[in-house]
């Protein structure tokens, strides 16, 4: 469903993303860890299509995001870390809005469960201004999910929310993905991508340092077997970051 | 000032000043800075080059139209200002100053000498326009302009904390403002009632040709004189003719400003958490919209305004974006300010006519009185009304990931500015042409004047609109975004460069459908064998207004590509 290949972004002399290849099929839910700075927004955004690529191709289901973008942004929905919300709209006209937009002819239908789903529904007449952090992040969410897209791109999706909203949050992202969308899924929560991710990306500026799923990444590394995550994480940052320093030197 | 004020002050406004010098390794800024220095240099050291406002510093009537501009600007920053007050914190700023152990009239201070980066870049501007408008060194004029802006600043402020204080105490906050309230509402009806009683003398001497004549005689006579005795000493220094005139004029000018200081650095308005408030509301606006509220946005849950028309699930996507925007612009509007317009407007046609006693010189005076915002929503339109890719470009990220081609987003955003406009201008020329009707002098034939605008008004709305949006694309570090434009009177500069930089591009795209339209007329006249008449040009609108969209269709094309690669680092949320 979510096919990079050679991806590349730099900006002048600084490259965010670098040679990045990886595909996330129906179903799959790929975490997207690293450090700050490690380029895992601007991979999501390059995915989306809002950030162009410097080298390398991007397809979300048959289309290529450079060569046919508004098919390619069809089938997919991006959440940002931040809630993009307008402020004048109220949350049931943000719906009805980005219905329209992607062009889901029976979004009034939709719209009641999805609120019901996202704890919105007697929220449903009011402005953003009049929403707590977390029913903000829930309305964004509401909005990437409303077309039901075939690729979900997550950045940081629970930021903001209370313990039970997340826990909402994660069965949502679960069953998303039991219907068949390839997620992928960004966070520095560790456990989060543990629980939800089938498989891994481990970034270091903007490389990747470790694909797979959890087994197979300590597979490599037999030193960190039986290792919490959070260990084999950061086992793997310090290695990259000793690689680098050699690299550098030499 | 506080030393930490001072530094605060300094290190902001010195790396405010490198990142704009940054800015111009991109060729695109540099060839701008180049373009607009080479034109305003030759404004101001090529006598021959003409300038708007060159000369309107020598005459009687520049000096009654300024006075009359800066009593206007003053008082209806009493009448129809907001409840907050004018000094703009940051949240940074409220964060880290309001618990810090300074005073209010630190913190005031630091504001008033915040905004004077600003002035002084206004008083640049007018420097460059007003050009040789009279015998006085460019210095002397610069001093004199500084005096003005300074002034009028300050007076804003304190008009805005006066304001705030009534407003947060009630009754008991009117009663300890009553001084400035009373003097304030005393004189807006005096000089209103005044104004209104010699409107039709008035007119009748500009269609004489003797306007100015009649208009310097109104305000000659008392108690205009009196009440704009401030103001005319306020704005005397840029009319002095000698050295000697402006040292005896400057110094009352000046002593107007020192006075203005004290008043409002040792204010005793408890301001903080009103600005607190609302430096939270634009963070919040900034961090969750990227900048889609509007300053006069002050909406309370519940009070929701339904929309105009009902937004079809299926149908073109870019129906919704213009759908969201004429959402947000009629939900921020202000009916306070409705209701003040159209109660000002019955008293000023009950007073008109009581004075002339007949209804076509009443519709007469009606139809100048529409004409005036007519034009000016022609000229600023686009400047005050910017629910477009102003606001929403600081949501560049959402709306990049939407699945719709970047020229379709940029027209569907120009569309929606120039549909409200459109609409407001359209009630104006309805109400204009209806008063018309009873006008048995009016000036032009009524039908073809009519038929012309409905055509022309919405081709000038959508190229100046484009011209507005292109700026803030090519330009994002340069256009102000998302909060509205530059506000305030010591801004005033900023906003009159903008104007004028963007009538001179709407201008030049205005040439190619001109010449069209002049031609067909021509041609029309000349196959019906008729002289050129209004209704030639009725023909010829469409004709011309259809080469304006096609020059229109080719730039949006462009822009849609620009927007599909504007970097995002270029996009800053206002500070």
């Amino acid at each position: 469903m979510i096919d990079v290949e050679g991806l590349t972004k730099t900006y002048g002399d600084f490259e965010a993303v670098r040679g990045l290849s990886f595909t996330v099929a129906p179903g799959e839910v790929l975490g997207l860890v690293g450090p700050n700075g490690a380029g895992k927004t601007t991979t999501l955004r390059s995915i989306a299509g809002i950030i162009v690529p410097t080298s390398g191709t991007v397809h979300v289901g048959d289309y290529d995001v450079a060569k046919a973008p508004e098919r390619a942004k069809a089938l997919l929905a991006f959440i940002p870390d931040e809630p993009q919300l307008f402020e004048h709209l109220t949350v049931e006209e943000h719906l009805r809005f980005i219905g329209r937009l992607y062009g889901v002819s029976d979004a009034p239908a939709r719209i009641e469960p999805l609120l019901v789903e996202m704890e919105l529904l007697d929220k449903r007449g009011s402005l953003p201004v009049a929403l707590s952090r977390g029913m903000r992040q829930k309305l964004a969410i509401a909005c990437g999910l409303l077309h039901s897209p075939m690729a979900l791109l997550l950045d940081e999706p629970l930021t903001g929310l209370d313990p039970a909203g997340m826990r909402r949050m994660k069965s949502t992202i679960a069953a998303r993905a039991r219907a068949g969308a390839a997620v992928v899924l960004s966070s520095h929560l560790l456990h989060l991508v543990e629980e939800l991710c089938t498989r891994l990306l481990v970034m270091q500026r903007g490389r990747v340092i470790a694909l797979g799923t959890i087994a197979e990444i300590v597979a490599e590394r037999p030193d960190l077997a039986g290792r919490a995550l959070e260990d084999v994480f950061l086992a793997l940052i310090e290695e990259g970051e000793r690689n680098d320093g050699a690299r550098a030197s030499a | 000032m506080n030393d930490a004020l001072r530094y605060l002050l300094w290190r902001s406004a010195r790396n405010r000043l490198r990142g704009q010098v940054a800015r111009l390794k991109r060729p695109r800024y540099l060839l701008a800075v180049l373009a607009g220095a080479l034109y305003f240099g030759a404004l101001l050291f090529n006598s021959r080059m003409p300038s708007p406002l060159a000369g309107s510093t020598s005459t009687a009537l520049g000096q009654l139209i300024y006075t009359t501009i800066i009593f206007f600007t003053i008082a209806s920053g009493w009448v129809l200002g907001s409840d907050r007050p004018a000094l703009v914190f940051s949240e940074a700023e409220v964060q880290l100053l309001f618990p810090a152990p300074l005073t209010r009239a630190a913190l005031v201070r630091y504001k008033v000498a915040q905004a004077q980066m600003v002035v002084l870049f206004s008083v640049l501007v007018w420097v460059v326009l007003l050009r040789r408008g009279g015998t006085l060194p460019f210095w002397m004029r610069a001093i004199s302009l500084w005096i003005i802006l300074s002034t009028m600043y300050l007076h804003r402020v304190g008009a805005s904390l006066v304001r705030t204080s009534a407003a947060s105490h009630g009754s008991r906050g009117v009663r300890r403002n009553l001084i400035p309230i009373t003097i304030v509402a005393t004189v807006v009806v005096i000089v209103g009632w005044t104004v209104v009683r010699a409107i039709p003398g008035v007119r009748s001497a500009i269609l004489a040709g003797e306007g100015g004549a009649a208009l310097a005689s109104l305000a000659s006579s008392q108690p205009l004189a009196t009440i704009l005795f401030p103001f005319h000493l306020l704005i005397a220094p840029l009319f002095a003719d000698s050295w000697k005139h402006w040292l005896f004029a400057i110094l009352p000018a000046f002593a107007l400003m020192a006075a203005h200081y004290p008043w409002v650095t040792h204010t005793d308005a408890a301001f903080e958490e009103a600005v607190a408030e609302a430096a939270a509301k634009r963070a919040r606006a900034i961090a969750d919209t990227r900048g889609t509220r509007g300053r006069r946005a002050l909406i309370a849950d519940g009070a929701v305004r339904r929309p105009w028309f009902p937004l079809e699930p299926t149908g073109h996507p870019g129906i919704a974006i213009l759908w969201k925007n004429v959402l947000a612009y009629t939900r921020a509007l202000r009916l306070r300010t409705f209701v003040i317009m159209v109660c000002a407007a019955g008293v000023v046609g009950s007073a008109v006519y009581s004075e002339v006693g007949n209804m076509s010189e009443l519709a007469s005076i009606g139809e100048t009185l529409c004409a005036i915002p007519l034009v000016m929503l022609i000229v600023l339109g686009p400047g005050f009304v910017r629910t477009d890719l102003r606001q929403d470009l600081l949501q560049l990220d959402q709306l990049r990931s939407y699945p719709l081609r970047g020229s379709a987003i940029v027209a569907a955003e120009i569309a929606s500015t120039a549909a409200i406009l459109t609409a407001m201008q359209y009630l104006l020329l309805a109400l204009a042409a209806f008063l018309a009707s009873f006008d048995v002098r009016a000036p032009v034939p009524l039908a073809p004047a009519v038929l012309i605008a409905l055509v022309v008004l919405p081709t000038l709305n959508a190229i100046s609109l484009t011209v507005a949006n292109g700026s803030a694309l090519l330009f994002p570090g340069w256009v102000r975004l998302g909060d509205g434009r530059t506000a305030g009177i010591e801004a005033m500069g900023q906003n009159v460069l903008a104007i004028f930089v963007s009538l001179i591009v709407t201008f030049v795209a205005l040439l190619l459908p001109l010449i069209v339209a002049v031609l067909i007329a021509s041609g029309v006249s000349a196959a019906a064998s008729r002289t050129l008449d209004a209704w030639a040009f009725v023909a010829a609108a469409p004709g011309g207004a259809l080469v304006a969209f096609g020059e229109l269709w080719l730039v949006i094309r462009w822009l849609g590509r620009v927007f599909a690669r504007t970097d995002l680092a270029q996009i800053e949320p206002p500070a």
